[in-house]
Formats: C-alpha cells, structure tokens, sequence
C-alpha cells in the first residue's frame, strides 16, 4: 500500500493539482473539464497502482467498473452544479442543519464525486458557494472557502482531505489528497465521513486547528508535503544532512551515539548514507516530538563536529568489524566507548589485534593475562598514546607492552602482592559507557559539547558524581517499585473484603488501609460471644457479618508450582544470595601446586546458588587498561572475568583479594559450576551455580573460558 | 489422557446444578483416584468440596494428574444437551486446554460430543482439617430444603440449635419468628425420612440462609442431609451421591450479636 501510494503521488499532484488549479482559477464548467481530466488521471494510476500492487489484482475489474461510475457521476455533477447554481442560497441553509432527505440525495451525488475525486471536489465547493462570501459559513464547504482561497491548490487539496479526514477519526495513514486512488472501501468511508461532518458545523473550528497537528502526527503519510517544505528550506540545518538513527548497536561511536541519544532523541550513526527524503521527513517527526523549537540549535552542534570524527573513525569500524566476527562474544576487544574526541589512534592497531582472538567454548570468560607477548601483533598498540588509551575499546590487552620486556616465568603462586599502585581507583567501579543504556533517563543537563559527549574522562569526581546519580536513580526506581508493591498489598485486603459487601469496601478504602487487616484479625479471633466488629459500615445484607471460611481453614498453597513461578522463585532466591553476599558452605582450602581452592561442605543441588563472582564492575575500556597494568606484575593472577550481557560487553574484575571466595575458585574445563548472569538493580551479576549436585568435600571448578593458545602457553593448567 | 465415563447423564446434570449457583468456574482436579473440586464462592464465605471416586465411575482413567479449570455456566450448558439416559463421557489430553464431553444414547444410536475451553484458574485451595464435630444431624434432605426455603422468607440468617432433643431452625426478623423442630424419629423403617442427631455436646450456630439455600440444590442428589456443626466451625452440609462419593459445602458461621 505505501509503495503503491508513494509511487502514485507524483503523477496525481500533476494531474490532480493541476485539474485543481484550473478549477480554482475557471468557473463551474471549467470545473467540469478539469473533474473529467483528473478522473482520467485517476483511472490511470489505478491501473497503474493496481497493477503495481499484486494483492490488488483481483480489485482491478471493480474498479474498472467503478471508474465508469465515475464518469457517470461527472454527468450527474454538471447537472447538480447547474441547479446550485440557480439558488445556492437555498441549498446552503438547507444543508445547514437537519440535512433534508432531497438534498442530501444531491450532496450525496457531490459525495460521490469527492470520493472518486478530491481535486475535483474542492472545485465544486468553490464554485457552488464562490458567488456567496455569507457570513454563516456553516457547510464544510463554505467554512473551506476562506481558506482555499488563501492556501495554494496543494494546499487546498490537503486541506480537503484533512477535513474528510478529521471526521472521519480512523487511524489510517492514507493522504488523503490523492484517496481517490486507493482502493474502494476508503472510499466509502470518506464519503461516509463527509455526510457526517457536513451537518455539523461546530465541529468545523475543530477541524481548522486539529488540521496542523493531524498533519505532523501523519507527516509520514503527508511526507509529500513535508519533505516538499524541507527540501525548500534548505538552510535548515535539520535537513542538511540526515543525522538519524535510534540504532545503537555496536557500531564504534556507540559510546557517543548514546550520549546523544539521551540529550536528544536523535543519534547519529548514518553519515555515510546520503540525504534522503525520509530520512528528512524522520527527521522533521522527531523534532516535533521533542517540541521543536528548543531542540533545534543542539543538533547543530552534534551534527556539524560529526562528520569530521566520523571519517577518522572509519579506520576502526573496520577493525571493530573484523573483530567482532572474528573473536567471540566475551571477547574484550568489542569495546565500545569511543569518544568523539578520539585522535584515532593508530588504526593499525584495531586490526592487527582482529586477528588474534579465539572463541572459546564457554559464553563468559575469564580471562588470563599472559605478561609475555610472543606475538608481533603489538606495532599498533605501541604507538597509542596514553591520553588516548580510553579512546577506544581497542583490545589492548597486552598491546602496550613495550617490546623490551624480556620473557619472563609463569607467575608462582604467591599472595596477591598483586594490587597495583592504585588501589584506590581500582576499586572504584566506574559507571560509564556499558551501564548508561540500563539507566531509565538520561542524566539531566548534558550538553552536546564534545567534552560531556566524551563519555569516561579521568576525573575521578566527575565520575562519582555520575555514579551517585545513577545510583539514586536506581534507588528510586526501586522505592517507586516497592512503594507500587505495598500499595498493591495494601489494596489487596479491601478486594478481599470486597465480596463481603460493596458498602463495606467503599468504607474500607477511605480510611487508613491498616483498618481493613486489624478488622480482619480481629474477625478471625473473635469468639462466639463477641460483637459486631464495625457498627457503623455494615449495612449489606447477605453477607453482612459472615465470617469467611479462609478464617477457618488456612490456604494451602498448591505444592505444585508453574515452571515460571519455579523460575521466578528461583531467579528471587538468586537476587537474595547475591544481595546478602551469601558464601555458605564453602570453604578455602591450599591444594598443591594450586594453590587456594573452594571446597564444599555441604551439598550442593543441582543450579543452587554457590557464590557470586564478586569484583568491580568496569567496562570494557577499563579492563583493558587495568589487563595491561596487571600484565606488569607477574603475581596478579587471573580474575578478570569477561562475559557479555544484553549485547553489552562488561568485566568483573576481582583481582583485588577481597576475601570473598567466588574469585578463589579454580579453573577446570569439567567444572562443577557454571556462571550466570543476574541483574540486580540495573546491574549484572555474576553467580556460580552448581552445574550438578555437589557433595560435600568436591572442589568447587569451573570453566574458565580461556582457549587462547597464549593464555595456554602461560597458564598451563587452563588445558585442563 | 483422561477419560472418565458415567453411565447416566443426569448425575453430573445434577451435580452442575448444585454447583454452579455457588461458583462461577471451578477447577477439576483430576487423578486416578478420582475427580476433586474445592473451590470457595465469591465471597469466600462458602465453600464447595466435590468428591467423584474413580471406581464410581463406568470407566475411569487418568494417566496424569490434570487440572481443569472450567467455567460451570458453559458446563452446564453443554450438561443441558444431555438426555437423561446417555451415557456420558469426559475426555481430556494431558496438556489440553480443552475439555471433550461425549454424550451417547443408551442405543448408541446419537453421539454427540461438546469440546469446551478450559481456563486457568488460579484458585486458593483449602485444608481443611479432620474435626470431630460437636453434633451430626442427619435429616431428609427435602426436609432441610423447605427448611432452609421456609425460614428464609423471615430472615437473611438462621440460627441452628442442636440439643439432645433435637435440633431446632429458628429466624426472627421483621415479619415476626418462625421455629422448626426436629425431633430424633424413633422408628428407623425409612431411613430416607429419619431424623438422627449424633451429639457430644449442644451447639447454637447462626448461618446465613442465602446460603442454605444454594446448599440446597444438591438436593435432589441424595435423599439425605448430613449437618456436622461444631461451635466456631464452619457447618458441613453434606450430599452423599450414591456409588460416586459426596458433595460437602462448608458454611462460615455468621457472627453473632446476640448482645447487642
């Protein structure tokens, strides 16, 4: 259909418009020669959209016939314009109000021809009421005449439609001007619309100022006109260049995309793409949306820096490219926080490090930094400055080792003396790129200047704010959510209470809602020499004063339960575990040649919770810069857990000895847990669940995930 | 699978019947043991039990444990396309969310079968513990069916008194009083019309009689009654349906407010 019709219009706006202008310009007979072109027209483009439309075949001989009908129906008009124009005065007030049936039967036949031809109907309605400039203009047709007269035949025709439109209150997108194309029951309806609005008058004033807004609601299907309008004014600097895309997949200017996002509705990831007129006509909805004028000078600014970092940025699509398909899903290498600012840094380097990844078999990961870098992959990381290091996700994982380092021994297993120079902004989990597209709103005031659009900077204050507020903002949503939850509980009793009677519920719900549970206790313990609970509120009659029978056989819960209120259950329990750190029934123990390992000490059934893998949430970026500072101490060990969520790349990092033991457990390609995902708060989480029953004594092992050769070169055990 | 069929259509006709001005749907509960419903009316003032063995039943087969949730008004309306004399068949998948009632004439001559929706109701189901009952009355149950009818026409609640004498229905309201006692019977030739109150100690008990009333259309059931009433326990009135098991409802006591 919208093909059809967009395919239609050009032709139609000639034929029709055309027909229209004539009609304006020429009197009641020019009118009618201009009705019959503009049915020709319109017979053409029926066979044309009909023939264009496969579903529509089968409506081609009705509307053969129905273009007959048509003509027909010119015949008929000539006539009827002839008798308006001996007494249109008449046929005026007549139409006002109570619509007679004889006149109606002669509108309906201008009906009919508005159906079939809207152009050719504006004419009519010019031509039959010019002569009248009356000042109770109380047909459509008259309270349109002012305004055609001002508006273009375009315009004109829109107009019309609109007002077919508006009474008709249907939700369909079809433009009006050029209905006579569509098919028949539109038709029908349009005309149906008309009679209706044509004895209402009042409705008119309506219609007039609903007529702006129904058009910017329906821009897309009145594209014709809009995009018209904007690709007039050029000089409008929406139009100049398509800015628009909600998508905000991986693409490397995701971090920044976003940001955008936020701030305006609008992203901006499709320069590439040449302005098309849709885009343009997008464009024009979503600035509306936002209310226009306000917004209009911000993408100014968002759309003129673009372009230029885009170009930049190309090199890395690139390598981003290749490096998703190419490495797996917990690859560290698909960061995404990219800044605008970026100096793009050695595009080299995004693509050498595309070739390095292996999959490997288990969708998290821990990762294993190998502090000797054999392969000669790191010409690109080397010449990332550091200023830039946060530009990109690149994976850097080892990349800025200098190539002096010398090979050095697998790290021996000694107490984390681990913790580097900066603890402290170690254990700081940024909140930055990777969590902003969980949070509900978009921090307030950010502006598009390129500094706020930068999304993780080095001003640690700068991102404790941030945190705070996404904190906050979490915090509300879940008071708001509890608030919901007690509030339900609380409406809960009186619905119980409702059955008891209508009265009785309508005095529940005005006082206190702890009323209805005291009463409700106080029912159940009552014996049989007690009185009347509530005297006053307890006029009904059935039930009135009838105990319920759950007052004397408790509820018994069905002991079997739906899988997804198991699941639910389950997925509670987890939240709950992980809230309360829950470690029970662990224990470390030193294993040779291991070193520290969790052992069970009590059973474990099969997807219990065990631990969680508690660290610091960082992003992507982040784990990279931290992997290449662990990678300088040999005793740092493994615990940068890699796993993807929601299309979201995250690393726990817990290489910090917090003594909680979900880090300490070993690796084992046969392990006993598995690692799952739990959002808590916005935030995910990583449990260890017991892969099978665990008895008591077992080691706790899972699957590190790490398959790379090079890992396995320096960490051995990660063969088994 | 589950397949239960019952020689005579008119049972189940009046099992609905004596539902279904109580519960507007109900949930089947199906095993091999046989076919279960609990369910409380609207206000949770009552309560339904229904009970249908399986060695009732002509055949009987329930291979899963299966839920049905049904609305009673549609259940009944295919009931009502039932001749008395068919044979009737219930018939559902495991994981069906439909229901196939199957009526035979006794010739086999007609067949016809209904399929109705099943629901998923979400429904409290009671415990309800073993009680030993202060008094047993058991009386026709026509007799308690005017009863309940008679007394009704004087007040919303009845107050039941159970001596040792007998056992007394009592209403007061605008119109004035209304007693009915019942006397143990002595004879014991018809035991459908006899009289036998079992007692430990009296209990007075006041209910509401719209209640009774729906209770009362088990009636035709059974020819007996059985009240258990204990003080400050729901009354059990209890339909005992021949050679398939029993329909028990359970009516909360009102509150009594004898001293105000």
């Amino acid at each position: 259909m919208i093909m059809v019709r967009r395919r239609a219009r050009p032709a139609k706006e000639t034929g029709g418009g055309s027909a229209a202008a004539a009609v304006a310009s020429d009197g009641a007979l020019s009118m009618d020669t201009a009705a019959a072109v503009a049915v020709a027209g319109g017979n053409h483009l029926l066979d044309d959209q009909y023939f264009a439309s496969p579903k529509r075949k089968d409506c081609r001989l009705m509307k053969a016939s129905e273009n007959l009908k048509i003509s027909s129906d010119v015949v008929a008009l000539e006539e009827e314009a002839n008798n308006k124009g001996v007494k249109p005065t008449k046929a005026l007030t007549d139409r006002t109000i109570g619509v007679p049936l004889a006149t109606r039967s002669q509108t309906r036949t201008i009906e009919n021809f508005f159906k079939a031809n809207a152009a050719a109907k504006c004419g009519i309605t010019l031509n039959t009421h010019h002569p009248e400039p009356i000042k109770e203009q109380k047909t459509i047709s008259t309270a349109e005449l002012p305004l055609s007269d001002e508006l273009g035949d375009e315009e004109l025709e829109r107009v019309v439609g609109d007002l077919l439109y508006d009474g008709h209150s249907t939700a369909s997108s079809d433009s009006p001007s050029y209905q006579h194309e569509n098919e028949h029951e539109e038709v029908m309806q349009d005309t149906f619309a008309l009679r209706e609005t044509s004895p209402v008058p009042v409705l008119m004033a309506d219609f007039q100022t609903h007529r702006s807004g129904l058009r910017d609601s329906h821009s897309s299907s009145h594209s014709s006109s809009s995009s018209g309008g904007a690709s007039a004014t050029t000089d409008n600097i929406f139009l100049q260049e398509p800015v628009l895309t909600l998508d905000i997949d991986r693409t490397p200017t995701k971090a920044s995309s976003i940001k955008i996002n936020k701030s305006f509705e609008l992203a901006s990831a499709v320069f590439s793409s040449p302005p098309s007129v849709l885009n343009a006509c997008r464009f024009n909805q979503i600035v509306t949306l936002n209310g226009g004028g306000q917004c209009e000078p911000q993408p100014v600014v968002v759309a003129q820096p673009q372009p230029q970092p885009q170009l930049q940025l190309q090199p890395h699509h690139n390598g981003f490219e290749l490096d998703q398909h190419d490495s797996s899903s917990c690859d560290s290498g698909v960061a995404c926080s990219l800044t605008i600012s970026a100096e793009s840094p050695a595009a080299g380097g995004g693509a050498g490090a595309a070739a390095r990844r292996r999959k490997p078999a288990t969708p998290h990961r821990i990762l294993c930094p190998s502090p000797i870098k054999t392969l000669p992959r790191g010409d690109g990381g080397g010449l990332i400055v550091p200023g830039a290091r946060k530009t990109s996700g690149i994976m850097m994982k080892g990349d800025l080792l200098s190539p002096r380092k010398s090979p050095r021994k697998l790290p021996t297993t000694t107490a984390a003396v681990a913790a580097c120079k900066s603890r402290r902004r170690l254990n700081q989990p940024k909140p930055q790129a990777p969590y902003q597209p969980q949070q509900p709103q978009p921090p307030p005031g950010t502006q598009p200047t390129n500094e706020d659009v930068v999304v993780i900077d080095d001003d640690e204050d700068d991102d404790d704010q941030e945190e705070d507020e996404g904190e906050e903002d979490e915090d509300d949503v879940h008071a708001l959510l509890k608030a919901a939850e007690e509030l339900e509980n609380l409406n809960k009793i009186p619905i119980a209470n409702s059955n008891k009677s209508n009265n009785h519920v309508k005095a529940m719900l005005k006082p206190a809602p702890a009323k209805p549970r005291a009463a409700l206790t106080k029912g159940g313990s009552k014996t049989k020499t007690g009185s009347k609970i509530q005297p006053g509120p307890l006029p009904l009659a059935a039930t009135n004063g009838n105990r319920e029978m759950t007052d004397f056989f408790p509820v018994r819960r069905s002991v079997r339960k739906t899988k997804t209120a198991v699941k639910e259950e389950w997925l509670r329990n987890l939240e709950q575990a992980v809230l309360e750190e829950r470690s029970e029934g662990l224990q470390v123990r030193n294993f040779m040649g291991k070193g520290r390992g969790v052992v069970a000490v009590r059973h474990f059934k099969r997807n219990e919770f065990v631990v969680e893998y508690v660290g610091d949430l960082i992003s992507i970026s982040d784990a990279t810069d931290r992997e290449r500072r662990y990678a300088l101490d040999e005793n740092a060990g493994c615990y940068m857990y890699y796993f993807k969520h929601k299309n979201q790349q995250y690393c726990i990092d817990a290489t910090v000895d917090t003594g909680k033991l979900g880090r300490l457990i070993n690796h084992s390609r046969a392990g006993n847990l598995m690692t799952k995902v739990v959002v808590i708060k916005q935030r995910p989480h990583l449990v260890l669940l017991a892969k099978d029953d665990i008895a008591p004594g077992e080691e706790l092992t899972y699957d590190y995930g790490d398959r790379s050769k090079e890992s396995l070169l320096h960490h051995p055990w990660l063969a088994f | 699978m589950f397949e239960a069929r019952l020689g005579q259509a008119t049972i189940l006709k009046k099992i609905l019947d004596a539902i279904k001005d109580l519960l507007n749907e109900a949930t089947f509960d199906c095993s091999d043991s046989g076919i279960q419903l609990q369910a409380m009316d609207n206000s949770h003032v009552s309560l339904v039990s229904l009970t249908l063995r399986s060695d009732g039943f002509d055949k009987f087969r329930c291979d899963r444990n299966l839920s049905m949730g049904m609305n009673l008004g549609s259940m009944a309306k295919i009931l009502k396309c039932a001749n008395n004399e068919d044979n009737v068949t219930m018939k559902a998948q495991d994981n069906a969310d439909t229901v196939t009632i199957m009526f035979e004439s006794a010739n086999q001559e007609k067949v016809s079968d209904y399929e109705m929706k099943l629901m998923n109701l979400d429904q409290e189901h009671l415990g309800i513990p073993e009680t030993d009952f202060s008094c047993v009355v058991r009386m026709p149950a026509m007799e308690f069916a005017r009863i309940c009818r008679d007394l009704s026409q004087f007040s919303e609640s009845v107050v039941i008194c159970c001596t040792k004498e007998g056992v007394k229905f009592s209403a007061s309201g605008d119109v004035g009083t209304a007693n009915i006692k019942l006397a143990q019977t002595g004879n014991v030739d018809k035991e459908e019309e006899s009289v036998t109150i079992e007692m430990q100690e009296p209990v007075t008990l006041t209910f509401a009689c719209r209640y009774l009333n729906a209770f009362t259309k088990a009636t035709p059931l059974s020819t007996q009654v059985q009240l258990s009433m204990c003080a400050d326990v729901p009354l059990v009135v209890e339909y005992a349906i021949k050679d398939l098991g029993h329909i028990r409802y359970y009516l909360a006591p009102k509150i009594e407010d004898n001293e105000t």
